[in-house]
């Protein structure tokens, strides 16, 4: 099963076709225009993943200037701006999943410009060094918020942050025992947000000796995540949570991945960029479920298409992925959570509200153009679209493997 | 509907005698010729236009071989009316000459045939056309378009007929017509929509929206009383004017409304004044005859509201000891705001605003107000701080016999200035004046401004277009990301786009509404004034 992680290299039975560019544009920045299909096919599979993984574009002007606007709803609309807008589509996409993995809710922490900076700092880091996101994350004043993690003194250590430290951020469940959490809560005694600012408050700080996870010592913050990161299990969690978003919900062999992760000094975007490339990923067409961004995001990217994309963000809170309000510190469940019989039809009408809106321009795109742009799976027998595009999407959008990617 | 609406002078013998309200453009060629030649239009016309009505357009001058402009001013040659009422709406139009029309007309056909849906409907030897949810009918040299009611055939029985009760036999409307010509007038049959029970919540005596009746009491207050309303409208570049008036007599203004009759204050002039509000409201008064003018929910709202304010206010009863303070002439005024060098400058700036009221005793009211003042200010700092906000220091200026309570945010040590850096709120005192302002620049420039002649108005309101633009401009960068984020633009669209929304609303250089009784009438006068 070596091979899985090997580059895939085209050939007579997978050739480097329409079919296999979409599904990397899709999983890696939710969808392509045809010109952009047309201009990674000139080329190598190789040489469009480094283009992804590459590309930066600078979207924070505009977001500070909503952000000052103190309402993380028009946060929302901001970032589908940037995520329909960007040349640099999976730098986005990488920053939707960090957002889901460090959860933090807008609907606690109310002040605008904290979720801004946090998401800058997710966006910064996306395809980066993962150690140092970590490290950031944990003075992220954002984060203590929501945590309940603003104050956090030696005589009455706060647990939350530390257990989620390591049961979502870092190590999973089964991998640190409950005198780690109480342990590594007293590294972070002091770290502490004061008018929306971290400050580390030495007077509250525990300078004692600590002991978990096989280490003691007169550890601080800094030295806790980097034990926490020590561990084995560390590099597995954060490959297979990576493994998950990009390639598969169903579980897939993660040690190479999680011995690259390791041994690049925790480099989220070689990692990624090897995923991007392998046999597994190209194997993979119409094996994952779209979340309700994604299924917009890409729909509009396939389409150049724009609209009123604040209405966009209330709606897909309405659909259970509100950018910046996930439901609790999990983050979102994906994968198969997402579809049942109501989201279904809930994708459907956004879908009809978006191209029967007067606000909402397409490409130059005909109907036909469009099972190759947005479908991953062939399009069911018997099944035939209108001539008109509004229509052909709507019709295409009600069919369960128009959610398929 | 790409058909504006049109008047044609002698369409009230077409028109039922139960029409209750009408509007005419007696020559709506000049109207077009003022709007096109307008430097905005083309701006204008790029802001409302989409795709099915470029097609459109493209399409009907295709067939037609006219431009757009010419089709409009064929069309309307004679005259536009609207009317309401009688079975249903009617839009008549009088076009330049029967073949003309027929050319335009079968050209619309062709159009809307594209379409299913179209059916042609006959009646005493005319054929009318259903489209959409409307019927439209060419005879002669009238184009008639109406809601699919019954009027349609009331209208076709008159033209057929040359006879019958029409609109032009009612003395009332005969008496409404203005004598002079305007760019247009309208007429509405109050008496009658009075008795068939219509829009109950104007004429029935008590209102449901307490903001409603402070603003409109008086016309309310005639609307239950006056046979008809008639209104004019002017337009030329330099600006429009509208005048709507109903009859008044001054035995009306007693009564539950009688707070809202009165002379209003002169207005006061500030620097960079964006709006100016006078009226004359006795809002004593106006509590006092709470029962008389509001349906239960707002009575409920308003005895919710006197509890909390009377705390508020410090035990002090709200309708008997607090409004009672104030006399009936009312003051508003808003003004850009503008920061000094070295003031904190939050990114969404937003104007500064003021109520100016005259105390009836002075001085035996003035500690009450200081105190209360006082009491808001540190209630906000304690609201404040259990939300991260910042906190506002108080200071006291005086100047001679003026008093000015200041507050003001403690300047942030780190970060940018958040939206309260707008407000310094202040209250000042200076003669019987009292001035509750939303920063102290504009509480000291009141303290010491003039009044402008009075304008014998019940209510005036000025609104300044040009500054109105800057404070707009001032917030562009908000505007642009707004509209790039709602309207789906690029940056540069979006830009382009509130340029344009800047540009527009610049050349509206003044705006004023008035309300005045002038003899036997009671008049609203609206004018715009164009930049030049």
């Amino acid at each position: 099963m070596s091979g899985e992680w090997e580059p895939y290299v085209p050939d007579a039975d997978r050739p480097w076709d329409l079919k296999r560019a979409a599904h990397l544009y899709r999983r890696a920045g939710f969808g392509a225009t045809r010109a952009e299909l047309d201009e990674a096919l000139r080329g190598t599979p190789a040489e469009a993943v480094d283009r992804l993984t590459a590309a930066e574009e600078d979207f924070e002007p505009m977001g500070r200037t909503v952000a000052s606007g103190d309402d993380p709803r028009r946060l929302a609309g901001w970032w589908l701006y940037a995520m329909t807008r960007t040349r640099a589509p999976l730098r986005e996409r990488a920053t939707l999943f960090w957002h889901g993995h460090f959860a933090t809710s807008a609907a606690k922490v109310a002040v605008a410009r904290l979720m801004f900076e946090q998401n800058l700092l997710l966006r910064r880091r996306a395809l980066g060094d993962f150690a140092a996101m970590v490290q950031e994350i944990s003075r992220d004043p954002a984060m203590l918020v929501y945590l309940d993690s603003a104050v956090n003194r030696r005589a009455h250590p706060n647990e939350n942050y530390a257990r989620e430290l390591m049961e979502l951020f870092c190590l999973g469940e089964g991998n640190y025992t409950e005198k780690d959490i109480r342990e590594i809560a007293r590294c972070f005694t002091g770290w502490e947000v004061v008018r929306d600012r971290f400050k580390f408050n030495r007077s509250h700080h525990d300078e004692g000796a600590k002991s978990f996870l096989g280490q003691s010592g007169r550890f601080g913050g800094e030295d806790a995540v980097r034990i926490v990161l020590e561990q084995p299990s560390a590099s597995r969690f954060i490959a297979a949570r990576l493994a998950r978003f990009f390639v598969s919900d169903e579980s897939v062999p993660i040690e190479p991945l999680a011995v690259e992760l390791r041994e690049s000094g925790w480099d989220v975007g070689r990692v990624v960029g090897r995923i991007l490339r392998s046999n597994l990923f190209f194997d993979s067409i119409g094996r994952k479920i779209r979340s309700p961004v994604e299924m917009v995001v890409g729909l509009l990217r396939a389409l150049e298409g724009s609209t009123d994309l604040q209405v966009v963000a209330d709606d897909l809170e309405r659909l259970g992925q509100g950018l910046f309000h996930p439901p609790s510190v999990k983050g979102w469940d994906g994968g198969r959570t997402w579809i049942n019989s109501s989201t279904l039809l809930g994708r459907a009408n956004l879908v009809h509200r978006i191209v029967t809106s007067e606000k909402t321009r397409l490409g130059d795109v005909t109907a036909a153009d469009l099972e190759g742009l947005l479908l991953a799976v062939p399009l069911p027998d018997g099944v035939s679209l209108p001539g008109d595009l509004r229509e052909a999407v709507h019709r295409l959008s009600v069919l369960p493997e128009f959610h398929l990617f | 509907m790409l058909l504006l609406l049109l008047l044609a002078q002698d369409a009230a013998r077409l028109l039922p005698d139960s029409t209750l309200a009408y509007v005419e453009i007696a020559e709506p060629k000049r109207l077009i010729a003022t709007i096109y030649d307008h430097p905005l239009w083309g701006k204008i016309e790029k802001a409302l236009e989409n795709e099915e009505a470029r097609r459109v357009v493209a399409a009907l001058e295709e067939r037609t071989g006219m431009t757009y402009r010419e089709i409009l001013e064929a069309v309307l040659d004679g005259g536009l009316v609207f009317s309401a009422g009688g079975g249903g709406m009617a839009w008549l139009a009088k076009a330049r000459d029967a073949e003309t029309l027929a050319k335009i007309h079968e050209a619309l056909l062709e159009l809307w045939r594209e379409n299913p849906g179209i059916e042609p409907v006959e009646y005493r030897g005319l054929t009318a056309h259903k489209v959409g949810g409307g019927v439209v009918a060419v005879a002669g040299e009238w184009m008639i378009v109406t809601d699919g009611g019954a009027v349609g055939r009331k209208i076709a029985d008159l033209y057929v007929d040359g006879g019958g009760a029409t609109l032009a036999d009612d003395p009332d409307f005969a008496a409404a017509k203005p004598a002079e010509a305007h760019t247009a007038w309208g007429w509405v049959d109050v008496r009658t929509l009075r008795k068939i029970g219509a829009a109950p919540q104007l004429f029935g005596g008590r209102t449901d929206n307490f903001l409603v009746e402070l603003v409109a009491g008086a016309v309310i207050n005639h609307l239950q009383r006056v046979p008809a309303v008639t209104a004019t409208l002017d337009v030329d570049a330099a600006g429009l004017r509208l005048s709507v008036a109903v009859e008044h007599e001054d035995g009306w203004t007693a009564g539950p409304r009688a707070f809202a009759f009165g002379a209003a204050p002169a207005p006061m002039g500030v620097k960079d004044e964006l709006l100016s509000l006078s009226a004359h409201r006795d809002l004593a008064a106006m509590w006092a005859s709470a029962d008389d003018l509001f349906e239960q929910n707002v009575l409920d709202g308003m005895t919710e509201a006197d509890a909390t304010l009377t705390t508020l206010f410090s035990g002090m009863d709200f309708g008997d000891e607090v409004l009672t303070a104030f006399e009936p002439q009312i003051r508003i005024v808003a003004a850009r705001r503008t920061f000094a060098e070295g003031e904190p400058t939050p990114a969404i700036r937003l104007p500064a605003f003021a109520a100016v009221f005259r105390l009836r005793e002075p001085d035996r009211v003035r500690d009450d107000f200081r105190g209360i003042f006082q009491s808001l200010v540190g209630f906000t700092n304690i609201q404040g701080a259990m939300q991260g906000a910042p906190q506002l220091l108080q200071d006291i200026e005086r100047d001679g016999d003026s008093l000015i309570l200041t507050s003001a945010y403690k300047r942030p040590k780190e970060g940018e200035p958040t939206i309260h850096y707008n407000f310094s709120p202040s209250l000042a005192f200076a003669g019987d004046r009292m001035i509750v302002s939303s920063t102290t620049a504009l509480a000291r420039e009141l303290v010491g401004a003039g009044e402008h002649s009075s304008e014998s108005a019940n209510t005036f309101l000025r609104l300044n277009g040009a500054v109105l633009r800057d404070v707009l401009a001032d917030n562009r960068a908000q505007l642009v990301v707004q509209n790039q984020i709602d309207e789906g633009n690029s940056p540069e669209e979006a830009a382009a786009a509130v340029d344009g929304l800047l540009e527009l609303i610049g050349a509206a250089r003044d705006a004023t509404l008035r309300l005045s009784t002038r003899e036997k009438t009671l008049q609203l006068d609206v004018e715009v004034i164009f930049e030049r």
